[in-house]
């Protein structure tokens, strides 16, 4: 067994434990630190694939975005524990059902002769003036000029619609307006008013 | 790159136009005072107006030929143009339908125009798809712009539940899409439908692969045309949806997911149709038979024709499945065109149907209920007739187009063999005349219990009419859009070899 | 270079679907369910470079980085949704959503 294949195992069982524990997490903000774990090693693997921009973006995207997002709305949010665990054994044999089902049938698969090519080796070592992100952006750009359209459009949408859902203009809000803060004169708030002055009885 | 390289953009004249126009719009709706809010409607039935005039010269430019761009990831053949036609009218009569309802519950804002354009750009995307990715983009547009718009009325809980509902089941379906297309382009090497009809032709290819792949597409699928076993949000969105968005989820996704069917399983796959059309048939019956049994018990109008989607598109299914016979496609345009007739004829029908629940209802009201139909030939005949036209085309009684298209599937399935199939589809369609004809009973023969005002709008009354009085119309004279369909389908690149 | 079989990979994907598949399935929190979501999204992206890397494409990897696009977009729709269903209900019980039953 050679060191990559090593690695390779340690990231994989990494992953599923952290996949594992992202559905059995009592606590929502483990769950989502355990997505984090389980997106850190998701990159390991593409770099292990030969894919570094993939494990790049991964950790960029994923981690540095969408989990936050995640994490702030766990945060926003007052969860009961205790209630996060009812119906899980309810649900678990219909779940564990699936799940092995789906194992099964992937292993079928495999022991099938996946794809028809016996085993397949790792992706050869491309040379040192190889750059994935370059070859990837080529393509991205040409090829898939289209679809890279389409995702711009997608989220585009994707920020119409959740500024749409979440965001509510209360009437009772009070705002402040620094332009109109800025321009208020002495005689807005003060109103000098002369009085005579009283006598002591 | 010079610029001959640069992809040919006349097929796609339509969406880019659309594209350009929603921006357009989402940002002049930004500017446009309160008063003018209104504008917006218009803007958005100007679009759409727009993209279909040019929809129309793209088929005169291409003279109805397939036309392929974008390093052949988007096809314009008639198929695409002709249902990316219906689906501008589609979503222009929803605009129509649901503007007053919109503005008498304060929804008649820029968010649901930009959205709804949004959602059609996908809708078109998804048409003209011929590679797995496109479809999936286009796919995703429409989804995530559609699950928006269920939870637009942000006060309401049963939209929002709906919505909620709608997106996790959604999400769901999208991923085990994904995954069959993992499992398709690992076993085939490529992602573009016709390479990859080609190369699964030429024979090379693992079986076990390619329909582990396929049964995880054909789930995928399902969830999105509304069939067993991926039906279960059709009920509970159509409920708890506000009427407008109800509406337009009804009828122009529809046509969209006909045409993926199509896509995937027609231009991609028809080399294992022995293998898909096994898995429609069951698909077919189980939901025939769901969803007008369920149907019968349900009080909520809105309910009812959410089941009765299901059981029409398990009807539709049928004329997907009835193509390959034996491996022999000579029948699979009559059957092809069979299923893109009754789609389209679907769409009129809900189209219609909903929007008469829309004109019924008013500030306060929903008109949902069954009992609020008790008598509305009373209070109002012509919406009555016309509900009652609606209502024998849904059930398939035969002056109506109804009839035709249900007597235009059955006859590709008995063509196709499967006699068995055709009168198990039958007696089910009797079973929903059941439910149908007790809405025309309720109009006719029971006294009103609704007091209230029915004043739905003079251009909503014209439309109602013109959509009730096509289904007479076309069920006498269907000819010249079956000829139609046929045509379409002939153009597609597996048949048209 | 050593050979690193891919359908080790590919066998890893299809757990990581299974586990998000079940999650789903399981848990009956709206929030988990988000997450399981994403891991399903993660595992066919998985499945995806490892089928690239058989055919010597880069095509597999391009199908990631638009399923990465893809997965952020719907979270966002997603979670919008979750902070709405939270507003009105107080719960992210899918159980509690029951509204809409017949």
């Amino acid at each position: 067994m050679t060191i990559e294949l090593l690695v390779f195992y340690v990231f994989a069982a990494l992953l599923a434990f952290a996949g594992l524990r992202v559905i059995t997490a009592r606590n929502p903000v483990h769950a989502a630190l355990f997505l984090v774990l389980a997106f850190f090693t998701a990159a390991a693997i593409w770099m292990l694939l030969r894919a570094e921009f993939l494990a790049i973006a991964l950790v960029l995207v994923y981690v540095g975005a969408v989990m936050v997002l995640f994490l702030f709305v766990v945060m926003m949010l007052d969860i009961n524990l205790d209630r996060l665990r009812e119906g899980f054994w309810r649900y678990l044999p219909l779940g564990a059902a699936v799940g092995v089902l789906v194992v099964f049938e992937m292993a079928l698969v495999v022991v099938a002769k996946y794809y028809a090519s016996g085993t397949l080796p790792m992706p050869a070592d491309p040379g040192p003036g190889y750059s994935n992100t370059k070859a990837l952006g080529r393509l991205l750009y040409t090829d898939y000029v289209y679809p890279f359209e389409l995702a711009a459009v997608l989220l585009l949408v994707a920020i119409v619609a959740a500024i749409a859902l979440t965001m509510r203009r209360r009437k009772d809000t009070k705002y402040q307006d620094p332009a109109r803060q800025a321009a208020v004169k002495r005689r807005d708030r003060v109103r000098l008013v002369s009085m005579p002055a009283e006598k002591k009885e | 790159m010079s610029a001959s390289d640069l992809p040919i953009l006349l097929p796609a004249y339509g969406e880019i136009l659309l594209l350009v126009l929603a921006s357009a719009i989402l940002l002049v709706d930004l500017f446009l005072p309160e008063r003018l809010r209104g504008l917006t409607h218009w803007l958005s039935l100007a679009t759409l107006a727009a993209c279909f005039v040019l929809t129309v010269q793209v088929v005169r430019a291409t003279g109805g030929q397939a036309a392929y761009t974008f390093g052949g990831m988007f096809v314009a053949d008639l198929m695409a143009n002709v249902l990316k036609l219906v689906v501008y009218a589609a979503v222009a009569a929803v605009l129509v339908y649901s503007r007053r309802y919109l503005a008498e519950r304060g929804m008649l804002r820029g968010e649901f125009f930009v959205l709804a354009l949004f959602a059609t750009l996908g809708m078109a995307v998804m048409i003209s798809a011929n590679h797995m990715l496109a479809l999936y983009l286009g796919l995703e547009l429409m989804s995530l712009c559609v699950y928006s718009m269920v939870a637009l009325n942000r006060d309401s809980a049963t939209s929002t539940e709906a919505a909620m509902k709608y997106f996790v089941l959604g999400a769901l379906a999208s991923g085990l899409l994904l995954y069959g297309m993992s499992m398709l382009y690992g076993a085939t090497g490529t992602l573009d439908l016709t390479q990859m009809a080609q190369v699964i032709a030429v024979g090379q290819v693992n079986g076990v692969v390619l329909v582990f792949g396929l049964v995880f597409v054909v789930a995928g699928l399902s969830f999105k045309l509304g069939v067993v076993p991926f039906h279960m949000w059709i009920p509970d969105v159509y409920h708890g949806a506000p009427n407008a968005m109800t509406l337009f989820i009804s009828t122009a996704p529809k046509l969209a997911a006909f045409a993926m069917a199509v896509r995937m399983l027609v231009n991609g796959l028809i080399d294992l149709a022995g293998d898909w059309q096994q898995m429609l048939v069951v698909m077919a019956v189980l939901s025939m038979a769901l969803g007008n049994f369920a149907a019968i018990a349900q009080t909520n109008i809105k309910r009812m024709l959410a089941y009765s989607t299901i059981s029409h598109m398990g009807f539709m299914l049928l004329g997907l499945l009835a193509g390959v016979v034996g491996g022999n496609r000579f029948s699979a345009p009559d059957a092809y065109s069979a299923a893109m007739f009754y789609t389209v004829v679907y769409v009129l029908m809900s189209l219609g149907s909903f929007g008469m629940v829309l004109a019924l209802s008013r500030a306060g009201f929903e008109a949902e209920e069954l009992d609020d139909y008790r008598g509305l030939n009373q209070r109002d005949p012509w919406l009555a007739f016309l509900m009652l036209l609606l209502m024998f085309a849904l059930a398939g009684v035969p002056p109506t187009v109804g009839f035709y298209a249900k007597l235009a599937v059955i006859d590709a399935v008995i063509k196709a063999g499967q006699i068995w199939l055709a009168v198990v589809a039958v007696l089910l369609s009797l079973v929903g005349a059941f439910y149908y004809l007790r809405v025309v009973k309720l109009m006719y023969f029971d006294e009103p219990r609704d007091a209230g005002p029915i004043a739905p709008g003079r251009d909503v009354r014209w439309l109602l009419s013109a959509n009730g009085l096509a289904m007479l119309v076309l069920g006498v004279m269907p000819g010249s859009l079956m000829a139609l369909c046929l045509v379409a389908v002939q153009g597609l690149y597996p048949l048209a070899r | 270079m050593a050979a690193l079989p891919l359908e080790q990979a590919l066998v890893l994907a299809a757990l990581l679907f299974a586990l998000g598949l079940a999650g789903v399935l399981v848990r009956r929190n709206v929030l988990y369910m988000l997450m399981s979501i994403e891991i399903m999204l993660n595992a066919t992206a998985l499945a995806f470079v490892a089928a690239g890397a058989r055919w010597a494409q880069p095509d597999g990897q391009v199908m990631f980085v638009f399923v990465l696009a893809l997965a952020a977009a719907e979270v966002a729709v997603g979670l919008a949704l979750l902070l709405l269903l939270y507003r009105r209900f107080g719960t992210l019980d899918a159980d509690a959503l029951s509204e809409l039953r017949g």
